[in-house]
């Protein structure tokens, strides 16, 4: 090694992992590959771990991965309240995902699948018929302290990183409208009546949520600017208050397009993610519900292209909000498909989303029109 | 090998390269926690790739591999990094590849005059194209014949680059040093 190198080198090893990094990282590692050999069938689960809390969770899952090989943490991700191994998912694996997760965006989007696996507990427990209320307000109350996170670090991020701050945001939002509804649809469906009270409480709560954060969905404002060394820079500010700009985004190219792409990138994703649902539980359904999703499903795909057309003719902000619907719509139909391949009763809407005329979607009626467009609840296919 | 000894070589391989892959990847991006997220998702996905059955001889080889293949597709997702920067024209050409690079030496001692840390401050500030290969050679100790089996390139290719990425990398530290002057 030359002088040069050992200069460099002697430098560069002041960059390095923390001892906390590091642990984080063995654990995860760990985790995973005790995870992989569980699918060959792993052991018995304990009932011991009941105990544990959020503070020995680390430590904890230390000791299920040598006592138990990761069988447990594994064997708990699919349970609800009331199950053995209820509190091993809680306390143990969430709390581990959650540390894991580094930066604002994938803190965000931990907390946003967290609040999510709270909407598909109660789905679940909506659907046997057994949603008490002491479950709903535990359940509500960890739903809202991750819903909470969500937004706080999407406000946050929204300066530093407007394209995934919309991007989480408008996946957020859609994912909390679609499970509403169907929150609401097994709720309806269910025989017992402190089921069907709770059911449309959380759903209230979750409506309550969406309308909320979507509230705080303004528009981006754009401008770029050429500096001296030739770099475009993009300034972006909320339209609402166009003289505190906010921190410069050193972007390449125009917000709005950016935002598009991502949109229009996950809208697809999700779009075939909806598409592996449907093709598991078409043959449980029956003909006029196959021919209504497959035209929804087309919908959603010609909505994507309406988006793409829009960016590539140069009208960055509309193909923006087409993206935005085209996620929105996407999210509908995979949390509905998804939902209905767990549940025997019949979840699926009619229509997904409602078509509304595209000149009343202005800025001011879209909060409170909002409710408008979620799925209709009361078509039994 | 034995599914053991599988994880015993993942759990080395760890202690011994994750901080070098780190390194890497916080040279390469701005961001140190997406770093510190990308490192964590390299060894995921080389466990991914164990577990299906496949075979990995050299593992610290095939990390690096998939560290630089994250990375492209962070760049692309990110899209807030100018394609130019990473694709700048950089082989020069014919003419360029076929110059003698015996002054690599030189421009090293030329370098060399430079602190370490302004050296890497300035390391980062060069195009990637440039920065990968610096960090390669000079941060992370990849031989030259490593380097061109990770980046899919000749040796001749790799020493070119590197060659101009030195240059480049003197001529910022020069004119660093006149503005203070």
């Amino acid at each position: 090694m030359n002088k040069f190198s050992s200069n460099i080198q002697k430098e560069a090893r002041k960059i390095g992992l923390t001892s906390g990094e590091r642990e984080s990282m063995r654990l995860r590692l760990e985790g995973v590959m005790q995870e992989h050999h569980l699918s060959g069938g792993g052991p018995v689960p304990s009932p011991y771990f009941s105990f544990i809390t959020p503070r020995s969770a680390v430590p904890a899952l230390v000791l299920i991965i040598v006592i138990g090989g990761g069988g447990v943490s594994f064997a708990a991700e699919g349970t609800v309240p009331g199950d053995l191994l209820y509190p091993v998912k809680i306390t143990v694996n969430e709390s581990v995902r959650g540390r894991l997760a580094f930066s604002p965006a994938s803190k965000a989007e931990w907390h946003a699948t967290a609040a999510e696996r709270r909407m598909v507990e109660v789905e679940t427990l909506a659907d046997r018929g057994t949603l008490t209320p002491e479950v709903r307000s535990e359940l509500e109350a960890n739903f809202e302290d991750h819903a909470q996170e969500v937004e706080g670090i999407v406000d946050e991020a929204e300066a530093e990183d407007p394209v995934r701050a919309a991007d989480i945001r408008t996946r957020f939002t859609s994912t909390l409208a679609a499970h509403a509804n169907v929150i609401s649809r097994l709720g309806d469906g269910s025989e017992d009546n402190e089921t069907r009270r709770e059911s449309k409480d959380f759903a209230e709560r979750v409506n309550e949520r969406e309308r909320k954060f979507a509230r705080a969905d303004r528009p981006v404002a754009v401008k770029t600017e050429r500096d001296g060394s030739g770099e475009t820079t993009v300034r972006t500010f909320a339209k609402t208050d166009m003289a505190a700009p906010a921190p410069t985004l050193s972007v390449a190219v125009d917000a709005d397009t950016a935002v598009a792409v991502r949109l229009e990138e996950n809208a697809s994703t999700t779009l075939r993610e909806a598409q592996v649902e449907f093709d598991s539980v078409r043959s449980r359904l029956n003909e006029t519900t196959v021919s209504q999703v497959r035209d929804q499903i087309s919908r959603v795909r010609g909505q994507i292209e309406h988006a793409r057309d829009k960016r590539i003719g140069g009208d960055a902000s509309r193909a923006r909000e087409d993206g935005e619907r085209a996620l929105h719509d996407a999210t509908a139909l995979r949390t509905f498909l998804k939902a209905q391949s767990r549940s025997e009763q019949n979840v699926l809407p009619a229509t997904i989303s409602d078509e509304k005329d595209e000149d009343s979607r202005d800025d001011e009626g879209r909060t409170e029109d909002r409710s408008a467009e979620l799925p209709a609840v009361q078509l039994p296919l | 090998m034995k599914d053991t000894d599988t994880e015993q070589a993942f759990r080395k391989a760890f202690e011994l390269h994750a901080d070098e892959l780190f390194r890497h990847a916080s040279m390469r991006l701005s961001d140190r926690d997406r770093a510190l997220e990308i490192t964590q998702e390299c060894f995921l996905r080389a466990w991914q790739y164990a577990s299906r059955g496949e075979e990995i001889r050299e593992m610290r080889a095939f990390l690096y591999r998939t560290l630089r293949n994250l990375i492209v597709d962070e760049y692309r997702k990110a899209k807030s990094y100018s394609l130019d920067s990473m694709i700048e024209d950089d082989e020069g050409g014919q003419i360029e590849s076929l110059m003698p690079r015996d002054d690599t030496n030189t421009l090293e001692a030329a370098v060399m005059r430079f602190e370490g840390a302004r050296a890497i401050r300035a390391i980062r500030e060069l195009p990637d194209l440039y920065r990968e290969i610096l960090t390669l050679r000079y941060v992370n100790d990849l031989s030259i014949k490593e380097i061109a089996a990770l980046i899919k390139e000749s040796e001749n290719v790799v020493s070119v680059r590197l060659h101009r990425a030195l240059k480049k990398l003197h001529t910022l530290l020069e004119s660093e040093q006149h503005e203070k002057i």
